[in-house]
């Protein structure tokens, strides 16, 4: 007959009805009770700004480093598969490039080439590169390199021609035309061509690094070429290093017909490129083949990026954990305090269980509290950031506001592991209110 | 019994346990509580026994240090005793966990200690719910009954205020209000007017003996005041752990 009264389980009631009320009494208080304001606004106020200075930083170091990702990026492909033990060719196959798309629907590029250590003589200096075959029809998916040409009518497909034809229209090859003869055409990079002082319409030898045993023993295959245009990536490896050729021109002169280096893939989203190589390698590795994600030939500097990270949300977390401190100091003096109180609850039959949940739950009410709050000031703060240009930052950011970037599962994983920190420094407090002797504690003796 | 299994398979012998807690609210035999500090020991109760019939109103009086507060919370459950029986309302408050003690507390013992009895955050109304929330009832099925109470100690213009706002007297009549709000089989105070002036003591007394004839809840209570204790149909006379008198055997 008394079980009809459990209409909630026994206790679940009054908790909720205290908790409301320490929570909210601080603020609602008749009598001003500023150490109780204080104990409650204090944790909040300490937990609020860890999770603000998390928002804001970690979102504002993420649009750093996702600009600086895709710098680096520049026209590196997204993915290269190569063979899996490293030095070795792919045998040139049609079929692979229809292949490859089918893996992933991030695919929307991919195009065979052909790299090579090369040595560039011109006719003042000689000067080792990398020699880049690609195929002019399906590079520019992968790479864009048409963007960054420093002449504007250079496209790639200039490269499918010998140097300079009667069909040529170009101004600069009109001018040319006769000294050059017919050459195959290479790009450069800009700062490759400052170095070997040569322009754009130079003539240029391509020296194989490998020596091809010929009739006369060993001798370099040699080449000579036509620089057809310059482009600047803005990646200095790029920029001082690379020629670009057609993909036969370089089989040829490697002595590797019907073989590429590889394939380059192009993503449509780059920073992705980690995953996605991980998902093709395991439908490629079957075949002697590996997906090589861009970030591999970056590992160091995106380590160091990545450890950055880590350092920074480590100290956030540090102050998250001291605002979690401040629960556990405000809840045990609030236990000192109420002592009295819970005693008298404990008398009119409050559990022993339902008095440290009542204080657990204060400390998760904190918690919550202060991690919405965090994170409303640091969206906010976001807001401003990412749209308010600063005069300080005109030079890097020009006309608006600095890059962000917020990591929603990042921010999600911290918000709940202060809330989870919060219930857990309530711990201590749960215990001591546990501990709490109602007889004791409301025996006048000593009073 | 009140364990919620045995609640339920024992329902045969409920009855027994009824017609037996009509007859005795509180049943005490041989009771004992031995403090010790050390080496030494202290014996607040040295072997106490008496019964009270279900209704009556008891006053216990004795020195200070005579172990009235320590009966009293060994009736009321809040305090374990070394050894010794002890039933109220025909149940063993000991036998069971703190959940079943608690419940126990909470529904069947008011307790209405000297002073601060009422919680400061919370007003009147909400002191006098605060043992039904614990029940498990919602605020809104109490407000009525807690009003009521208010209504029955003078104080239905003070619901809405809080500790603070409230005299002494004031506070202890919402404290005896709040110790009845779940129809308790016994209501235990402990120097209930021992803080307050003579006015306000007087009104107390006459509460007591008002709430006993309404409610014929039975009434514990340990008082200094020689004419409130002579004003109750019994008296209780307790001196170093023991009953010296006993006005109703
Ligand atoms: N927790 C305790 N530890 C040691 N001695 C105690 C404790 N509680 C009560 N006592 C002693 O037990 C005796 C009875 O106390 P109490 O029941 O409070 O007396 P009363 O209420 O009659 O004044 C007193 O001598 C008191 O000092
Ligand atoms: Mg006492």
């Amino acid at each position: 007959m008394e079980n009809e009264l459990h209409r909630l389980r026994p206790g679940s009631a009054a908790i909720f009805f205290l908790l409301k009320r320490y929570l909210l009494s601080s603020w609602m208080a008749r009598r001003r009770r500023l150490q109780s304001t204080f104990g409650v606004a204090l944790p909040i106020v300490g937990i609020a700004v860890g999770v603000c200075a998390f928002t804001v930083v970690l979102s504002v170091m993420g649009g750093f480093v996702h600009g600086l990702k895709k710098r680096l990026l520049g026209v590196e492909p997204h993915i290269e598969i190569v063979v899996k033990d490293g030095f070795g060719r792919v045998p040139a196959s049609a079929a692979l490039l229809e292949k490859i798309p089918t893996f992933s629907r991030e695919i929307i590029a991919v195009a065979p080439f052909m790299k090579s250590d090369v040595i560039l003589q011109s006719s003042r200096k000689p000067i080792t590169a990398v020699l880049w075959g690609v195929d002019p029809d399906r590079a520019d998916a992968v790479m864009q390199f048409s963007g960054y040409m420093s002449s504007a009518q250079s496209q790639l497909s200039e490269l499918s021609k010998d140097s300079f034809s009667d069909s040529d229209d170009n101004e600069l090859g009109k001018a040319n035309q006769a000294r050059l003869g017919k050459f195959p055409t290479l790009f450069a990079g800009d700062k490759l061509l400052e170095v070997l002082d040569a322009e754009v319409g130079d003539r240029l030898t391509l020296i194989s690094t490998q020596p091809d045993e010929g009739l006369g023993g060993f001798a370099p295959t040699q080449q000579p070429a036509v620089v057809g245009g310059s482009f600047q990536t803005g990646s200095l490896t790029h920029d001082s290093k690379v020629v670009l050729a057609r993909l036969e021109l370089v089989q040829k002169f490697m002595n590797a017909e019907g073989e590429w280096s590889g394939v380059q893939v192009a993503l449509k989203e780059p920073l992705d490129a980690e995953q996605i190589a991980a998902e093709m390698n395991k439908q490629l590795a079957s075949e002697g083949l590996r997906a090589k994600p861009w970030t591999e030939s970056n590992k160091a500097l995106l380590k160091a990026l990545r450890l950055e990270r880590w350092g920074m949300s480590f100290v956030l977390y540090m102050i998250i954990l001291v605002g979690c401190f401040s629960i556990t100091i405000t809840l045990v003096l609030a236990v000192r305090r109420k002592a009295r109180e819970m005693a008298i609850l404990r008398s009119l039959g409050l559990r022993r269980a339902d008095l440290g949940l009542l204080y657990l739950c204060k400390g998760g009410s904190i918690g919550t509290i202060g991690v919405l709050l965090g994170l409303l000031c640091g969206l906010f703060l976001l807001q401003l950031i990412s749209h308010v240009p600063l005069s300080i930052l005109q030079d890097a950011y020009p006309g608006r506001g600095l890059p962000v970037l917020v990591s929603w599962k990042e921010l999600l994983g911290v918000s709940l592991g202060s809330v989870v920190l919060s219930i857990v420094a309530a711990v201590w407090p749960a215990i001591e209110v546990m501990r709490i002797d109602p007889v004791e504690t409301l025996s006048d003796r000593g009073v | 019994m009140w364990s919620a299994n045995e609640a339920t398979s024992a329902s045969s012998t409920d009855l027994t346990v009824q017609a037996k807690s009509q007859n005795w609210a509180v049943e005490v035999h041989d009771l004992r509580k031995v403090y010790s500090m050390g080496e030494l020991t202290l014996e607040a109760l040295a072997g106490v026994s008496f019964s009270v019939r279900a209704g009556e109103s008891v006053a216990i009086v004795g020195e200070s240090g005579s172990g009235k507060s320590t009966l009293l919370h060994i009736v009321g459950a809040l305090d374990s005793p070394t050894a010794g029986q002890i039933r109220v309302g025909g149940l063993d408050p000991f036998r069971g966990t703190d959940r079943q003690v608690s419940f126990f507390r909470n529904k069947h013992i008011g307790f209405v200690f000297q002073n601060n009895n009422l919680l400061p955050e919370f007003s009147a109304l909400e002191n006098v719910a605060m043992p039904g929330l614990i029940l498990g009832q919602r605020f809104e099925d109490m407000r009525q009954r807690a009003l009521l109470l208010l209504e029955r100690v003078g104080l239905s213009k003070r619901a809405d205020h809080y500790p603070g706002q409230l005299s002494g007297g004031e506070q202890q009549r919402v404290a005896i209000a709040r110790a009845l709000i779940n129809q308790p089989v016994l209501l235990l105070a402990d120097e209930p007017s021992g803080n307050l002036d003579s006015r306000n003591a007087a009104n107390i007394h006459s509460l007591f003996a008002e709430l006993n004839r309404d409610f014929q809840t039975t009434v514990l209570v340990v008082t200094h005041n020689q004419d409130f204790a002579n004003s109750l149909p019994r008296r209780i006379e307790m001196r170093d752990g023991r009953i010296t008198a006993d006005s109703g055997t």
